[in-house]
C-alpha cells in the first residue's frame, strides 16, 4: 500500500519533477562547457572578481574563481542547485498532504484502510527518493562533465557538497510538509516555505556582514548546507549530521499533526 | 457474519457532538442502525449530515460522544474496520488526470484487493467509460465511478452521502437494485438525502437532524402515523363537531354544510367509528407526504 502512494505521488510530479532535473542537467552542462574559455582570460576575471566586497565573494566563493572547485561552487552550488533543489522539496512537501485537502480528494484517500502514518510515510519515501533522484544526476553530470573540462574537483568533496544539498531539499520538504499539514492549503504552505527559505538565506548571506546575525546563523540550515570551502575541504560531519535530525524531526512532526488532525474537505 | 444474528446493532452512535467554533457542527447525535437495515439520513443542506458521516469514517475527530460500527470504536483508528465500509463523500473528488481504470484500481490496491471484474461488472451495469479521464467525464458519470469504488469491495457497511445526486433516472434505478442487493447479502446501508422522497422507498428508518441537532429517529410508519393529516367526511345531515373534537388527536374541526373537515395526528380509527355511527357517506382522506411531515418535524423542533 506504502508503495501504491509512493508510485502514485511519483506519477503526480513526475513531469514538473523531469522539467526540474533537465533543467540542472543543461544548467550545469553549459557552465561546465564555458569554464575552458573562461581558464583562457586567466587572471583578467580573478582581478574582475577581487572588486566585489568581501561578503559577495564569501557567499559567492568568488576568491579562487578560475580554479575548478571555486568555478562550480559560485556558478552552481551557492545559489542555483540549492534552489533548484529547494524549489522540489518544498512543492512535493507542500503538496503531500494539502495537496490533498485543497482538491478534495483526501476525504477517499484517508477514508481507506490504511493508517494516515502509512499513507504519509508513502509520500515521504517518494520525497526522499525524488531528492537523492536530483542529487545523483547533479553529481553525475559534474562528474562527466568535469572529465572534458579538468576541472580538478574531489569526487569526494563534490559528493558531499552535493548531499549537503539534497539535505537543504530535504529540509524544505519537511518544513513544506509540515505547514501543509497544519494550514491545509498547498499554495499557502508553498507561499510560507518559499518565504522562510528567503528569509533563511538572506541571513546567511549578511551573516559574514552583520555580527548578530552572524550568531543567529549558526542555527541556520543554508549556513550547515553551503557555509565553508565545501568542495576545496569538505564540511565537518555536524553539519549533516544537524541538516538530517532537524528534516527528520520536521517529518515526524507531519505525521503527528496529519495522525491528530481534521481531514479539510471542499 | 456473525454480527447479522446478534442483538448489538451495526451502528451505534451516541451523543456525537462535534463543534467548530460557533454555529456549525453537531450536538448529541443519537442513533442505531441495525444489521441489514437501509437508514435514511435526513436533514436540510448544513444541518450536519456530512459532519456526522465524516466523523463515523474517521476523518474528523470528534469533540464527545461515541460511534460505534461493527463492534468497533470508529472514532480510533481502525483500519480493519475501514476496510469493511464503503464510503462515498458528499463532495465527491477525484483525481482529476486519472481515468476511471486508474481510479478506481487504486482504491482497489490500496485495499490490498484485486476488482477488476467487479469494477467492469458495475462500470456496465452503471454506463459509464472508465477508459476516459476523470476530468472529462461529467458530474453524474464522475459520481457513478464514486459509487463504484463504495461497492467495488463488497463492504459489510456502506456510507453514502447524498449518493443520487448527479445520476440521472435510469442509473439511479439500477443503483437501487444495487442497494437492494446489498440489503439482501445482510450489509448495512446508511444514506443520507436532504429530499425525504429520494429515501422513503428505499430506507426502513430514518433519523432526521436539523442544525446539528437530532429531531427524530424513526420507522417511515410511524413517521406517517405521527404526522398531520386532513380527513374529510361528507354526511347527508348536519352532525355535531362537539363529539368529534373531543376524539384523541383530533387537532382542528370545521364544518361546511353536511361536510366536516378534521385534521388529526395518529390512528384514524375512533374517528371512522363515530363517522359510521353518523351515517358517513364518503370518507376522503388526504395524506400528507413525507416532505411535508420532514419540513413540519424541522420547524417544529426550531420555530424561527
Amino acid at each position: 500500500m506504502m508503495l501504491t502512494i509512493f508510485k502514485k505521488n511519483w506519477r503526480d510530479h513526475w513531469k514538473t519533477f523531469s522539467g526540474w532535473t533537465l533543467g540542472i542537467v543543461l544548467m550545469s552542462t553549459i557552465e561546465l562547457s564555458v569554464y575552458p574559455t573562461l581558464l583562457k582570460s586567466g587572471n583578467g576575471i580573478n582581478d574582475f572578481m577581487k572588486n566585489f566586497p568581501d561578503s559577495v565573494q564569501k557567499i559567492f566563493h568568488m576568491q579562487d574563481y578560475t580554479s575548478g572547485p571555486g568555478f562550480i561552487s559560485t556558478e552552481l552550488f551557492s545559489l542555483v542547485l540549492p534552489m533548484v533543489i529547494i524549489a522540489i522539496g518544498s512543492s512535493w512537501g507542500s503538496s503531500a498532504v494539502a495537496g490533498e485537502e485543497e482538491a478534495g480528494t483526501a476525504d477517499l484517500l484517508f477514508s481507506l484502510p490504511v493508517s494516515r502514518q502509512n499513507i504519509l510515510l508513502g509520500k515521504m519515501f517518494s520525497i526522499i527518493s525524488a531528492l537523492l533522484a536530483v542529487g545523483i544526476v547533479t553529481y553525475l553530470t559534474i562528474t562527466v562533465g568535469s572529465s572534458f573540462v579538468n576541472l580538478q574537483i574531489s569526487r569526494t568533496f563534490l559528493a558531499s557538497a552535493t548531499v549537503l544539498i539534497v539535505l537543504l531539499g530535504f529540509f524544505f520538504s519537511g518544513v513544506g510538509l509540515l505547514i501543509g499539514a497544519v494550514v491545509g492549503k498547498k499554495a499557502l504552505a508553498v507561499g510560507i516555505t518559499s518565504g522562510l527559505a528567503l528569509l533563511m538565506s538572506i541571513i546567511y548571506s549578511l551573516a559574514p556582514l552583520v555580527n548578530s546575525l552572524d550568531v543567529l546563523n549558526k542555527g541556520n540550515p543554508f549556513q550547515w548546507a553551503l557555509g565553508g570551502r565545501i568542495l576545496f575541504e569538505g564540511s565537518p560531519w555536524q553539519n549533516f549530521f544537524k541538516l538530517f535530525l532537524v528534516s527528520t524531526a520536521l517529518y515526524a512532526a507531519s505525521i503527528f499533526v496529519t495522525n491528530n488532525k481534521d481531514i479539510r474537505t471542499q | 457474519m456473525h454480527y447479522l444474528w446478534s442483538m448489538t446493532p451495526t451502528i451505534e452512535i451516541e451523543k456525537l457532538s462535534k463543534s467548530y467554533g460557533k454555529n456549525r457542527g453537531i450536538e448529541d447525535i443519537s442513533f442505531t442502525v441495525q444489521a441489514g437495515e437501509v437508514f435514511g439520513f435526513l436533514g436540510p443542506n448544513g444541518a450536519g449530515k456530512t459532519t456526522t458521516i465524516r466523523a463515523m469514517v474517521g476523518l474528523i475527530k470528534a469533540t464527545s460522544g461515541s460511534v460505534r460500527i461493527l463492534g468497533h470504536d470508529a472514532l480510533q483508528t481502525s483500519e480493519e474496520l475501514r476496510s469493511r465500509i464503503g464510503y462515498l463523500p458528499g463532495a465527491l473528488t477525484l483525481y482529476p488526470t486519472l481515468t476511471g481504470w486508474e481510479v478506481l484500481r487504486f482504491f482497489a490496491t490500496m485495499r490490498d484487493r484485486h476488482l477488476d471484474r467487479e469494477i467492469a461488472e458495475y462500470a456496465e451495469r452503471l454506463n459509464v467509460d472508465l477508459h476516459r479521464k476523470i476530468h472529462d467525464l461529467s458530474k453524474g458519470n464522475r459520481q457513478k465511478i464514486g459509487v463504484i469504488q463504495a461497492f467495488m469491495h463488497q463492504p459489510d457497511v456502506l456510507l453514502l452521502d447524498e449518493p443520487t445526486s448527479g445520476l440521472d433516472p435510469v442509473v439511479q434505478k439500477e443503483f437501487e437494485i444495487m442497494l437492494a442487493e446489498t440489503k439482501s447479502r445482510g450489509a448495512t446501508v446508511l444514506l443520507s438525502s436532504h429530499v425525504l422522497s429520494e429515501v422513503e422507498h428505499l430506507a426502513d428508518r430514518v433519523a432526521i437532524i436539523s442544525e446539528g441537532k437530532m429531531v427524530v429517529s424513526e420507522r417511515i410508519s410511524v413517521l406517517r402515523d405521527r404526522a398531520v393529516r386532513k380527513i374529510e367526511l361528507a354526511f347527508d345531515h348536519e352532525v355535531q363537531t362537539r363529539k368529534y373534537l373531543a376524539i384523541a388527536g383530533v387537532k382542528e374541526i370545521s364544518q361546511r354544510g353536511n361536510k366536516l373537515t378534521c385534521v388529526m395526528a395518529g390512528k384514524g380509527t375512533e374517528l371512522f367509528r363515530l363517522a359510521v355511527e353518523d351515517g358517513v357517506i364518503s370518507i376522503d382522506t388526504h395524506e400528507t407526504s413525507l416532505d411535508e411531515i420532514f419540513l413540519s418535524l424541522v420547524k417544529i423542533e426550531n420555530p424561527q
